[in-house]
């Protein structure tokens, strides 16, 4: 609805619950099916929605969804099939959806709304995925992590981000398939505790994690005090109560800075030999907590933290993903369906409609098509072999490949879904034979140490999102999120790639732009999504596709 | 920017109506026994842009009842950050001039429905920067990126919310001599004028605004603080119509309009079924605004009569006519009962009762801005939280509730906005949207069909 007169025709509406048919409590990698049952006649996707439960499982830590997603992260593959067609099938939409979503897609105001229905971002104490409670232990396997509900809008379907209403009716059930993703590349351990949180000003050195007081007091330490800080970085803050910080009983921390026993300006990283015991309030006041601990007989902590500054971060030697056993539960996800009754005349007409002339119906979806290219190469072809009737853009993230999965990762190098820029210098569609833009697109202006704009690559992306589907409200993450595109075409149009298909040129710098040194291309999974149209035609004699 | 070649055939023009009831000084007061304005908008053959218009006034506030020592800085007295000015509007009352007892739309509680209804598709950053020159709101949650990523209780640290009047609301700091007031131009939030009037077809137009109780106004303990405001103007712009549409004439036409009906309710069980007869044949949405009953008049709440508070919904469904309607499941959050401590409100984010919260204004899926944030619901106190529920999400013709009744089925907790228990009377304003037809018969009468 909206707020203003309508006109349209009055029709009867309400929602109903459809459950997943396979089963009720999935983890990574399992096939959840859900179906749209041909009696409930019309279905209007753009008000329906996917609800689940999900909690993570054997964390050892405060998690986070990775890539500042919300529970679209979850989504590895999406089909859907009507009378036994393939409709749609995306692999990797939730890689496709961390460019056209969330970092191309969205404005402040969205991430907010965002965060309210899919917990998009940072994920603290209770405002995440995790519990309120700074008493859980998880030496003794308590799980750190609540249930929440998760609300998946599916805009970047092509029936569910339709506004017309579809006739499941004539076209007999809609099945759809999700398969989750791994939990090593959905999730993370929550970053405040680990990520650098400033450069220290005598030698622009890294602190990493929290801050805490300095000086602390000399002698038989147990216990360090958080520093309430400037609130302008996630971890560097002021932090008013035990829950809000990032860490939890019977975790190791390290000590990181400078000064100490080899003297002002050395640097130290120090391991707690023992691991936290309680978490409590300071008595001090509200905006400092303290971290009680054991050292056994470790003095150098004593004599690092008497100089500032300092911070407490996560000892990265201890087993994040609990030696493999991270993992998460989605229970009960279910389809909340908006059912449509048409006026009978309506419904007859339609049915008419489909004895003459059958029913033809547009699906715009993504198709995804996987390639690799390979470290120290310099120049190289990305082929799509991509040969829709009807396309409108290229989208391709070049994911490093060589990110190290598993283990401690999660917490050290949590899996990146965003392309790698990784100083490319130019690059140059391919469309059967013709080679668009006419010159390669020189990229090579981010090479620089001011992340300079290339502005042609710009334009470029920006067309190429905007032909994809996507609503272009940031460019911020021009360079975080190197995305070579290409729109077919304009104002919504589309072109044949029958028997053409495309290819990309790619070439990186010999010497990057900062200091003149040779560039070291890493070896890259390309993720190259084509936006395309499908045409589903319901006719007397069943389903037929149009690719 | 582009060349327009058109021909203009019709003009624009601004038009300042003041009020008919304006007497002496022209100041209007709750308290000083003047609280009503009316302003009349002839009939002629023009049309209103009724989203372009504008209620204007000065706006003065001052401590004692005499109104001979205007506020100082350090009086601290707010209004509600999210609707500023908004809130001395109670009651707002638009009706057709030549057909002189047919009200259009009525609107009881103005300022409550406007507390919601504004901030509910914008962010804090759009309140705070043309609002906040419109109406001295700020909007309630944070003003930048840096501060997204922050702790729980940093974020709500960081949220503008009760915001103090401005610099420009005191700069005599208390000198009356040199009191100047805030200049207000505020966009009035009704039904019917969500579209464009044909005033020659409606007989032209009457506003009547009620000014609000004084308690309810300002965020501040000071019982004797109070307002006026004066050179009121409703700067109304209207289209003229093209000589080709005068020279059509009005024939009997009908004419549809959305509008809001408003209704109270008192909600004293954790376990309870809020039922309304409406009689309304084109309902299209329902919104229901929950506040402490000890908040509503009481000058020592500090004016949170405007905050929306989550009464802790555990369990939610509607029905239509004793059936589940339009949703067919019962909406289940994650809450439970025991005393959550005042931080720990994220039961509150239940996001399917979010959803279509949402939906009463807009598809979900559509809104890029809104106060529904993880911010704003994360403090009990101040909260920004209420229910709402789309009964016609395609066609927008909305559904018949002329013979039958419409009930929220409420399984809750009903804490104290402290957090704490026992459980606590919630005051339940409901507003309905509706889809109006009226059949006109020009010189003779104005009749409602829907």
């Amino acid at each position: 609805m909206s707020l203003e007169v309508s006109q349209s025709m009055p029709v009867e509406n309400y929602s109903i619950v459809q459950q997943s048919e396979n089963g009720t409590q999935f983890s990574p990698l399992q096939k959840t099916r859900l179906r749209i049952p041909a009696h409930l006649g019309y279905v209007d996707f753009h008000t329906s929605y996917l609800q689940f439960d999900f909690e993570i499982q054997n964390a050892k830590a405060k998690m986070e969804f990775t890539n500042e997603m919300g529970a679209d992260v979850l989504i590895r593959t999406w089909r859907v099939l009507i009378g036994g067609h393939v409709v749609e099938e995306i692999d990797h939409p939730n890689v496709l959806l961390k460019t056209l979503k969330y970092d191309y897609g969205m404005d402040l105001g969205m991430e907010e709304v965002n965060q309210v229905f899919n917990v998009q971002g940072e994920s603290r104490s209770y405002q995440g995925l995790n519990k309120n409670d700074a008493t859980i232990d998880v030496s003794a396997n308590q799980n750190p992590c609540q249930k929440r509900k998760m609300i998946l809008d599916l805009k970047f379907s092509g029936i569910f981000g339709s506004t017309q209403t579809f006739p499941v009716g004539l076209s007999g059930d809609v099945e759809i398939e999700i398969v989750w993703e791994e939990a090593r590349k959905a999730l993370q351990v929550v970053q405040a505790g680990y990520v650098p949180l400033k450069v220290t000003a005598a030698n622009n050195r890294e602190a990493r994690g929290c801050n805490i007081v300095t000086p602390q007091t000399v002698g038989a330490k147990t216990e360090v005090t958080l520093l309430a800080g400037p609130a302008d970085r996630p971890n560097n803050q002021s932090i008013n109560n035990a829950e809000d910080q990032p860490f939890l009983i019977g975790q190791g921390i390290r000590f990181t800075g400078e000064g100490g026993a080899a003297g002002a300006n050395a640097q130290y990283n120090v391991l707690s030999t023992g691991n936290i015991t309680a978490i409590a309030p300071d008595g001090g006041g509200a905006s400092k907590i303290t971290v009680g601990f054991t050292v056994a007989g470790n003095n150098l902590v004593e004599g690092s933290i008497a100089y500032n500054p300092a911070g407490v971060e996560f000892n990265s030697t201890t087993s994040w993903d609990n030696n493999g056993l991270l993992t998460y539960e989605v229970s009960v996800p279910s389809l909340f369906l908006q059912v449509v009754a048409p006026p009978p005349q309506y419904v007859a007409e339609q049915a008419q409609k489909v004895a003459a002339e059958g029913l033809s119906i547009d699906v715009p979806t993504y198709t995804c098509y996987k390639t690799n290219t390979f470290a120290n190469i310099n120049s190289a072809t990305i082929d799509i072999p991509c040969y829709s009737s009807r396309a409108r853009s290229i989208i391709c993230v070049g994911v490093d490949s060589s990110q190290p999965l598993g283990g401690n990762n999660v917490l050290l190098n949590p899996y990146n879904m965003r392309s790698d820029y990784n100083d490319m210098s130019t690059y140059q569609f391919q469309i059967g034979e013709h080679r668009e833009p006419v010159r390669p697109v020189d990229c090579s202006n981010l090479s620089t140490f001011q992340d300079n704009v290339a502005q042609e690559q710009l334009t470029e992306l920006e067309k190429a999102l905007r032909a994809a589907g996507g609503d272009v409200r940031s460019l911020r993450n021009y360079k975080d999120n190197f995305v070579i595109g290409r729109a077919l075409s304009a104002y919504g149009g589309s072109i044949p790639l029958t028997m053409k298909g495309a290819r990309i040129y790619i070439d990186y710098l010999q010497n990057n732009l900062r200091d003149d040194t040779a560039v070291a291309v890493r070896a890259k999974n390309w993720f190259c999504y084509c936006h395309h149209i499908r045409r589903l035609t319901i006719s007397p004699q069943g389903i037929k596709m149009m690719y | 920017m582009s060349v327009n070649d058109r021909i203009a055939t019709q003009i624009k023009r601004f038009t300042k109506v003041t009020p008919s009831n304006q007497v002496g000084s022209g100041v209007f007061s709750y308290s000083g026994g003047n609280p009503i304005l009316r302003f009349s908008i002839a009939e002629q053959d023009a049309y209103l842009l009724s989203k372009d218009l504008k209620f204007q006034f000065n706006f003065k506030c001052y401590r004692d009842l005499a109104r001979t020592i205007p506020i100082k800085r350090a009086d601290d007295i707010r209004l509600d950050s999210k609707i500023g000015v908004q809130s001395i509007i109670q009651n707002i009352t638009i009706s057709s001039r030549r057909y002189a007892t047919s009200i259009c739309e009525q609107i009881h509680n103005y300022n409550q429905l406007c507390s919601v209804a504004h901030p509910a598709l914008s962010s804090t950053r759009d309140l705070s920067t043309q609002r906040s020159h419109e109406q001295i709101s700020f909007g309630k949650g944070i003003l930048s990126r840096s501060e997204l990523n922050q702790t729980e209780d940093n974020r709500v640290a960081s949220q503008t919310n009760g915001v103090l009047l401005q610099g420009r609301s005191f700069t005599s700091n208390g000198a009356a001599a040199t009191y100047n007031g805030v200049d207000c131009s505020i966009q009035i939030y009704a039904g019917m004028l969500l579209q464009n009037l044909d005033l020659r077809l409606l007989g032209g137009l009457e506003f009547e605004i009620e000014l609000a109780s004084d308690v309810n106004v300002f965020s501040n303990s000071t019982t004797t603080a109070n307002y006026t405001i004066d050179s009121c103007i409703l700067n109304a712009p209207l289209l003229y119509k093209s000589a080709n549409e005068m020279a059509q004439g009005v024939s009997p036409s009908s004419f549809s309009f959305l509008s809001y009906t408003s209704l109270y309710n008192v909600c004293q069980s954790t376990n309870a079924t809020i039922t309304n007869k409406v009689g309304l044949r084109g309902c299209l949405s329902m919104i229901q605004k929950f506040v402490p009953t000890n908040y509503i008049n009481n000058p020592a709440a500090l004016a949170r009569a405007f905050a929306s508070f989550c009464p802790g919904v555990k369990r939610l469904v509607y029905h239509r006519n004793g059936q589940r309607y339009p949703l067919e499941y019962g909406i289940k959050t994650d809450r439970s009962d025991g005393n959550p401590v005042a931080s720990n409100i994220v039961d509150a984010k239940a996001p399917q009762v979010l959803l279509n919260t949402l939906s009463a204004f807009e598809n979900y899926k559509d809104v890029k801005h809104s106060h529904i944030t993880s911010q704003n619901l994360a403090e009990i106190q101040d909260n920004y939280w209420f229910l709402g529920v789309s009964f016609d999400q395609i066609s927008g013709q909305g559904i018949d509730l002329s013979g039958g009744t419409i009930s929220t089925e409420l399984e809750s907790t009903l804490e104290l906005p402290s957090g704490a228990y026992p459980a606590t009377p919630f005051g339940v304003y409901t507003f309905f949207l509706n889809k109006n037809t009226l059949v006109i018969s020009p010189n003779q009468r104005i009749q409602s069909i829907e």
